[in-house]
């Protein structure tokens, strides 16, 4: 009796053991911004509420370091179920055949109305969809000092419109020290690092002067699209700003870290910036207008999907996970826990009201246009190696009125983009 | 021939010496499996065109070493790496040197130097990074309000392409330091003052005693140091990515060195091939210069 009891025991334990996983499933999600992470883990407690026995993990890193992850992980099937990721690096999986195409319910959800016929577009891939775009990654607006405004003697209520006001009322704004060094930036623009990010902020400049980086050809293909006078005219600016009206200074601080501790008036950026500030200086007085116009009036609006992967599809749970992530009753959660905005469409009266600087993101002026990054492997090696370019240049004091020197630089780093684009066989005339 | 050799040994010694080759297999075949496997799989590699997340890999024959020497990033990342490991290698040397030689006397608090020397060298290299990023920051770092007492200009040590190398380089002889001063005392203290004696009596002294004695004594153990520090200063990298993050870093392009490049050829536009290409590269600088360093060296010791 003793050993049947034993054997019954064991085979018990065994048994348990093999069922188990089925029960208890859980679900990874990788991220590269690690500002996500408290929203997935809100997501996950709350999905586990009404799925119990389901478990989300979060992994967040840095953008970087977090891509890499991925890109080794999804091919040899160790990735996550779900993760976050740019067009970019999706592109390139969707490619090499390693993201499944949305299932029917979750295409079906898509198509549901929830989106724009744009956010739809942006992840059909040769008349499949990819993902669900969960917010808007990089919908980018100019964020200004209201308390330096008023120090500079300008209207706090009328921020630059144009790029010709951007770079007056920068100098209106910007303070030296006693040997004529910047202190205080009054256009804070992204001249160092490394990675495609510097690219990305000049083409906030590029674009609105009426070019673009690469553009489409009549093949199908791609080429440079700003060896010409309005890419110029960007390089100019950086330069003018840099050097010829001293707005900006490599020396100074920039980004949010620059805007949050009042060391420069203005700056480019993303609606993250908000939480930013309600995070570490929630007392500044600050505005956010739509990007100054030149030749164009428009910016960057980039949607940031959520994917799964070929397992993670089969899963009915993590499909009704995905759909959760992007709900519109999860909606208020992404804005408050990270300061993303979502990308579906969604009533936002209620956060207008509560903090107006969302309203430039949330609603747009209408004759406000967007562009979005191109949808081809090779263009994050495009923006990356560009960046190191620019970089370059933007440290070069003698291109100061000298636009010989402006367009040899345009022309060596356009001749870089096309080079990039043949090699990826993405080039056309 | 070996089965000639073998049968001198009588069966037991014979027992004993395949009993020794079979216990130092598994190291062998591990040895194989991590370190050699790799080289040759990634030569391999080198030959190919070989996508890390496509499928198909064509193979373009030596097509990725010619497309190398032709690219401006690889060249002026190798150009940076001959700068950082050539002038980290020299200075590190000829600091540490001296400072061997002080404390290889036996004098007070000696253990005490030695190990606020070596610190730097035991620390993490991904924090230590961040802290010199601050230390170099231009506004907020400490190095420019150094240079404000002596009344310097601040200087953007990571702004400026012709600075923020030698930025580097300051950071890795200040790491590595400890770890040459600790090996050449070693070598010094393994002179047999007899010889020092004998000089003496023969009148030398000084820089006399160093050249003829010290020099050649400590000559396998500079050889040591100089071959390992000019390996680990062409594999410079975690000090490279760090200093590169952000909206406040070094300019990608002013500090890029060769690990960085294959780095980012992998793992950022996956051209697995042409990294394998550079990294083969690189295994064949560094084995040369061991061997014109062996040779070199060597040959006077």
């Amino acid at each position: 009796m003793k050993r049947f009891l034993s054997i019954s025991a064991l085979v018990l334990v065994v048994l348990a053991v093999m069922v188990f996983p089925t029960f208890a499933k859980t679900i990874n999600v990788w991220t590269g911004f690690p500002e996500l992470e408290p929203y997935y883990k809100w997501a996950g407690d709350e999905f586990a509420k009404t799925h119990p026995g389901v478990q989300v993990e979060v992994l967040s890193t840095s953008l970087r370091e977090f891509e890499q992850k991925l890109v080794t992980s999804i091919p040899t099937g160790t990735g996550p179920e779900i993760f976050d990721v740019g067009p970019y690096i999706a592109i390139k999986l969707i490619d090499a055949g390693l993201l499944p195409a949305n299932p029917e319910d979750i295409d079906s959800y898509l198509k549901s109305g929830a989106w724009s016929q744009f956010s739809i577009d942006y992840v059909t891939i040769d008349g499949k969809t990819y993902g669900l775009p969960m917010m808007n990654g990089s919908r980018a607006a100019l964020f200004y000092n209201k308390d330096m405004f008023v120090e500079a003697g300008l209207d706090p209520d009328k921020p630059p419109t144009t790029l010709t006001d951007l770079m007056e009322m920068a100098r209106k704004l910007t303070k030296y020290d006693e040997a004529g060094n910047v202190v205080r930036s009054g256009l804070s623009l992204r001249i160092s690092g490394g990675g495609s990010g510097l690219t990305e902020k000049f083409r906030f400049i590029l674009n609105n002067a009426g070019a673009d980086l690469i553009v489409p050809t009549a093949n199908g293909k791609w080429k440079n699209g700003f060896n010409n006078a309005a890419g110029e005219e960007a390089l100019r600016f950086y330069i003018d700003a840099l050097y010829k009206y001293k707005v900006d200074a490599p020396e100074v601080r920039h980004d949010s870290d620059a805007f949050v501790t009042n060391v420069t008036a203005m700056f480019m950026r993303e609606s993250w910036v908000i939480g930013e500030v309600i995070a570490k200086n929630p007392e500044l007085n600050y505005g956010v207008a739509p990007m100054p116009a030149g030749e164009r009036y428009e910016t960057l609006a980039q949607p940031w999907s959520i994917y799964m992967s070929m397992d993670g599809a089969k899963s009915k749970e993590v499909r009704e996970f995905m759909m959760f992530l992007t709900s519109a009753e999860a909606a208020p959660q992404l804005i408050e826990l990270s300061g993303w905005i979502p990308e579906r469409e969604f009533d936002y009266e209620y956060l207008v009201e509560e903090t107006p600087q969302y309203e430039v993101f949330v609603n747009p002026p209408a004759d406000l246009g967007f562009y979005t990054d191109p949808v081809i492997p090779a263009f994050d090696e495009v923006q990356t190696k560009v960046a190191d370019e620019l970089m370059a240049a933007f440290l070069n004091k003698d291109l100061v009125d000298n636009p010989e020197g402006i367009a040899k630089a345009i022309d060596d780093i356009a001749d870089l983009v096309d080079s990039i684009l043949k090699r990826n066989n993405a080039y056309g005339k | 021939m070996q089965g000639l050799r073998l049968r001198k040994y009588s069966p037991y010694e014979r027992s004993r010496i395949l009993f020794c080759y079979v216990m130092l297999l598994p190291i062998f075949a591990l040895f194989f499996v991590l370190r050699i496997w790799p080289i040759i799989r990634t030569f391999w590699m080198s030959l190919f065109d070989w996508n890390l997340i496509g499928r198909n890999h064509s193979f373009i024959g030596l097509d990725n070493y010619a497309m190398l020497f032709q690219d401006p990033q690889f060249l002026l990342s190798m150009k940076n790496t001959f700068l950082y490991a050539g002038a980290s290698v020299a200075l590190c040397f000829v600091i540490s040197l001296p400072i061997a030689m002080v404390l290889a006397k036996k004098m007070r608090f000696s253990p005490f130097y030695q190990a606020i020397y070596f610190l730097p060298f035991i620390t993490p290299l991904v924090p230590m990074s961040v802290a010199w990023k601050w230390i170099y920051d231009p506004m907020y770092g400490i190095l420019n309000y150094i240079l404000s007492i002596f009344g310097m200009p601040s200087v953007g040590w990571l702004i400026y392409p012709n600075v923020a190398i030698w930025a580097l380089i300051i950071m890795n002889v200040w790491k590595n330091l400890g770890y040459n001063i600790v090996l050449l005392m070693v070598g010094l203290r393994n002179i047999s003052p007899v010889y020092y004696e004998a000089a003496s009596i023969d009148g030398a002294y000084g820089w006399k005693k160093f050249q003829y004695i010290t020099w050649p004594l400590l000559k396998p153990m500079i050889l040591y140091v100089v071959v390992t520090s000019t390996i680990n200063a062409f594999n410079v990298f975690t000090q490279v990515y760090v200093m590169t993050l952000g909206s406040q870093a070094a300019p990608g392009r002013a500090v890029r060195v060769l690990l960085y490049d294959i780095y980012e050829n992998a793992f950022r536009y996956f051209r697995l091939g042409y990294a394998s290409a550079e990294a083969v590269i690189l295994t064949i600088i560094v084995i040369a210069l061991t061997v014109v360093q062996f040779k070199y060296i060597k040959s006077e010791v």
